[in-house]
């Protein structure tokens, strides 16, 4: 399974589907499997949606899943999911 | 299909749930075609008249999808789709070609089998309805695979 934050970055810039499909030349049903997981991207694709969003791919993509807003801001909560 | 360049193709524009029904009538009135047809060698009348139109109608429906959105999609260029299209594209291309093959090797026993279960000896004409039936299946069979496994575009949340 590859995780990403494109849905988090895409509606933090207040982009649409079709407005990010529109600037990296996909079709934008796509970037909605991309978002739910369904399709692992190329490289190639990867770079090109982390370079729209001015991040790293790694900031972009994981092969782990991404910590909740919760776990970030309270470190006990990561440590109990961790133990978990 | 990317849309800068999906507008160079003369196509007829079908909906999702349109061409999987016209792909699937088009691929079950063919088979029903064959298989009535290889029970049927000199039947005459109103089923006669059936079986004659089961493969009219699916070989109109085969021509229709094959220039329809699907049809068009399964025989773009690399360029016009993108990387996710040119996947699926292979995989629905990988299963026809499976089908086909099984059909062909299929193709060969099952008639041999139920003209000695029923009877009846087989004709150059059965291996000509074999062929046609062959190649409206490859005509709409990949179109089919994207059509059916296509999910359409739902509402962002």
């Amino acid at each position: 399974m590859l995780y990403n934050r494109i849905h988090l970055f895409r509606t933090e810039r207040g982009l649409s589907r079709k407005e990010v499909a529109d600037l990296i030349a996909v079709n934008p049903q796509t970037i909605g499997f991309l978002e739910r997981g369904d399709y692992r991207p190329t490289v190639e694709l990867a770079i090109k949606l982390a370079n729209l969003f001015g991040v790293t791919v790694e900031t972009l993509f994981s092969l782990e899943p991404f910590p909740t807003l919760a776990q970030q801001l309270n470190p006990k909560n990561q440590a109990s999911g961790e133990a978990e | 299909m990317k849309k800068d360049k999906a507008g160079n193709f003369v196509r007829i524009n079908l909906g999702h749930r349109k061409s999987k029904a016209l792909s699937g009538y088009a691929l079950v009135a063919m088979h029903l075609w064959f298989v009535l047809k290889l029970n049927l060698p000199s039947a005459e009348g109103l089923m006669e008249l059936i079986v004659s139109l089961c493969a009219l109608t699916g070989m109109i429906a085969s021509i229709i999808f094959f220039v329809s959105t699907y049809g068009v999609l399964a025989n773009a260029p690399d360029q016009m789709l993108d990387e996710r299209e040119v996947g699926e594209r292979y995989r629905a291309y990988f299963d026809s070609f499976k089908y086909l093959l099984l059909m062909t090797i299929l193709g060969g026993m099952i008639p041999e089998l139920m003209s000695k279960a029923l009877g009846f000896e087989l004709s150059v004409g059965v291996m000509k309805n074999f062929m046609l039936l062959m190649f409206t299946t490859g005509l709409v069979l990949p179109g089919a695979f994207l059509a059916w496994r296509d999910r359409p575009v739902i509402a962002e949340d």
